[in-house]
């Protein structure tokens, strides 16, 4: 018995709905646990609350039936009145079925705009639908520089393609786009991204659930867990949110449901609009309205008072059978592998290198086509590409490096020439927690 | 007889409304548990509750969940409610409470209001749930036949009414305000 397991547990536990054993069991797990019993007696004090509310409201009394039945009784009585003296319509009996058919066109009146509860709905059935899946496949496409990480977003580039299938259990992935691909096969996780002819790769010894900022596609993944949260943020933040009836292609029946959110203040500027954690965004779910499932996402951000479509869930395939082979990769021979930077035999000189020193060593490393130097600051070999493009540079300017939480580095703004005259301005992105301690390259060239 | 919801609105539909009183009998108690702590006494409340049920009978061709019956019967109210509140005080914002007497209120006491807030704001099926439990009176195991769905599916939707009524609850709590969900 764990925590998770307890806490699904607990309205049962609380019903008394349980055997002696398990009770038991149940019991034991809150003797030793300082959170569940914490939880349990919040849930505990809930259910109290709930049950004194309903003895106070039960107290009324009521007898609404008889007075309820008249009243319809009444109004099929009015109707027929009415149907009779129009000629041109055929007169209906008085029978439930009748009255029915014929006052539902009346009662479309009634359709009022949906209240925040109701428009919550088809969230609360979406996430019923996407529970205990074995297995899902999803398809986004996403506005992201095309040889850039899964996570980031630029508002100002194409979209691309980007895949995840996942095997819940036991738990295997594979994430990919045009460039790059990562999976995890229960044993180890591999990235292997593809920079001009060569292949470079990252190799972690362990089966991560999440790795190589794909954290957000997993979360996308676990799509009952992603409209739960919505859920809680809608009912407990008070976020603006709409519903519409819809009909879709072939006329099929669909609950577009709209949520606009706002993000944290401590975003950092750089980082904001970004990376999909990091916006400010309306969020557009489709969903079946037969089978309540979700089919299709929109999610967009704030740009100068406009709103950018920056990723878009285009396909969700629940359940679907996946090769195991599909969380493997082939050709890794041909792979060059990264590695963590090591120490140094004048590691102080480098561990006490402030950002924008290590951006000026590298760039001057470069410049003087010094690749020993120069590899000192990257987790990877320096292919000839690399070289090629950036040997020979003129340092323009170094600018003061920022940080923007929540990424652990900091950013450095730089100046370039190459040697064939081309000028680039970026951000070198540069972080120091490794075992060594020294900044190393990760991103920005 | 019908046991189900859904057998009860099939009947109505099959020409037998007498089963429709089945349903009456079944939630007037919730209906009236829901809708008094928002209505002045109890006469309001059963006003509204009246024309919800009356407006869900010749509604029921347009169910398009006959397992839905209750949360479908609570939408309805919402929308008699916000009627009735617009009658009585036409210059009032809907965000006021109603708490302004045209005629001496019931007896009554004065509800849970922060928790009544609360309940208001699950969505339909965690409600739904919620109500049968605490205020039709009904077990879990009654719940899950009344609904046709199965226990567990009525457990884990209560855990999740419990979570979200919590999480408003401790917001309400903090701000030690109303929060206004717009529309």
């Amino acid at each position: 018995m764990n925590c998770e397991m307890f806490q699904e547990q607990i309205v049962p536990y609380l019903e008394d709905m349980f055997d002696a054993a398990t009770a038991d069991e149940l019991q034991n797990h809150l003797a030793n646990c300082p959170a569940c019993q914490a939880e349990a007696q919040a849930c505990r004090a809930l259910h109290e609350r709930l049950t004194t509310a309903g003895h106070t409201e039960t107290a009324l009394g009521t007898n609404l039936s008889q007075t309820v039945m008249d009243q319809i009784l009444l109004q099929q009585v009015l109707l027929t009145r009415r149907l009779i003296m129009r000629r041109r319509i055929r007169i209906f009996g008085v029978s439930g079925l009748a009255a029915v058919l014929f006052i539902g066109l009346i009662w479309t009146a009634l359709q009022h705009g949906p209240t925040t509860a109701l428009a919550a709905e088809p969230l609360a059935r979406g996430v019923e639908a996407a529970s205990n899946l074995n297995a899902i496949h999803l398809k986004v496409r996403m506005r992201t520089p095309p040889a850039d990480n899964f996570e980031s977003i630029n508002l100002s580039d194409d979209f691309v393609d980007v895949d995840l299938w996942k095997q819940f259990s036991p738990l295997k992935w594979r994430v990919e786009k045009p460039g790059r691909v990562a999976v995890m096969d229960g044993k180890q996780t591999l990235m292997i991204v593809q920079i001009g002819k060569d292949r470079v790769g990252n190799k972690l010894n362990v089966a991560a659930s999440e790795a190589f900022d794909t954290s957000w596609l997993h979360r996308l993944a676990a799509v009952d867990q992603v409209l739960a949260k919505e859920l809680v943020a809608i009912t407990a933040q008070g976020y603006d949110v709409k519903t519409e009836h819809q009909s879709g292609a072939g006329g099929a029946a669909k609950d577009v449901v709209t949520v606009q959110v706002n993000t944290d203040d401590n975003v950092g500027k750089y980082l904001k609009n970004k990376s999909l954690d990091f916006s400010d965004s309306r969020r557009v779910y489709t969903f079946d309205s037969t089978t309540h499932r979700l089919e299709n996402a929109k999610f967009y951000c704030r740009d100068k008072g406009k709103d950018v479509l920056v990723l878009e869930l285009v396909k969700i395939e629940y359940d679907p059978v996946i090769e195991d082979s599909l969380f493997s990769l082939a050709d890794t021979e041909t792979v060059s592998w990264v590695h963590q930077p090591e120490q140094l035999a004048d590691n102080d000189k480098y561990e006490q290198m402030t950002p924008a020193e290590t951006a000026r060593a590298i760039f001057q490393a470069c410049a003087d086509r010094n690749w020993d130097e120069a590899a000192k600051f990257f987790s990877f070999k320096l292919d000839d590409r690399l070289k090629k493009a950036f040997g020979g540079l003129t340092i323009i300017t170094i600018g003061e490096p920022f940080q923007a939480k929540p990424y652990p580095g900091w950013f450095v703004p730089y100046e370039i020439r190459f040697a064939d005259g081309q000028v680039k301005k970026f951000n070198l992105a540069l972080r120091n927690d490794n075992p060594a301690k020294r900044y190393i390259f990760d991103g920005g060239l | 007889m019908c046991q189900s919801d859904k057998q009860c609105v099939h009947q109505c539909l099959n020409g037998h409304p007498e089963a429709y009183r089945k349903l009456v009998q079944r939630y007037e108690k919730p209906m009236m548990a829901h809708l008094s702590a928002r209505m002045n006494g109890a006469d309001a409340a059963a006003e509204v509750a009246q024309e919800s049920f009356v407006r869900a009978y010749f509604g029921l061709g347009k169910l398009q969940d006959a397992d839905s019956f209750f949360s479908w019967l609570l939408g309805i109210a919402q929308r008699v409610m916000l009627e009735t509140f617009r009658k009585q005080r036409p210059t009032i914002s809907l965000s006021a409470r109603p708490e302004i007497a045209t005629k001496p209120a019931a007896s009554a006491p004065r509800t849970d209001i922060p928790l009544s807030e609360a309940l208001d704001r699950l969505p339909a099926m965690y409600r739904e749930v919620t109500l049968l439990r605490y205020f039709a009176g009904l077990s879990c195991e009654e719940i899950s036949r009344r609904l046709d769905v199965p226990l567990g599916t009525v457990t884990k939707r209560l855990s999740r009414a419990y979570a979200l009524l919590r999480q408003t609850l401790a917001t309400e709590q903090s701000s030690n305000s109303s929060k206004r969900i717009c529309l």
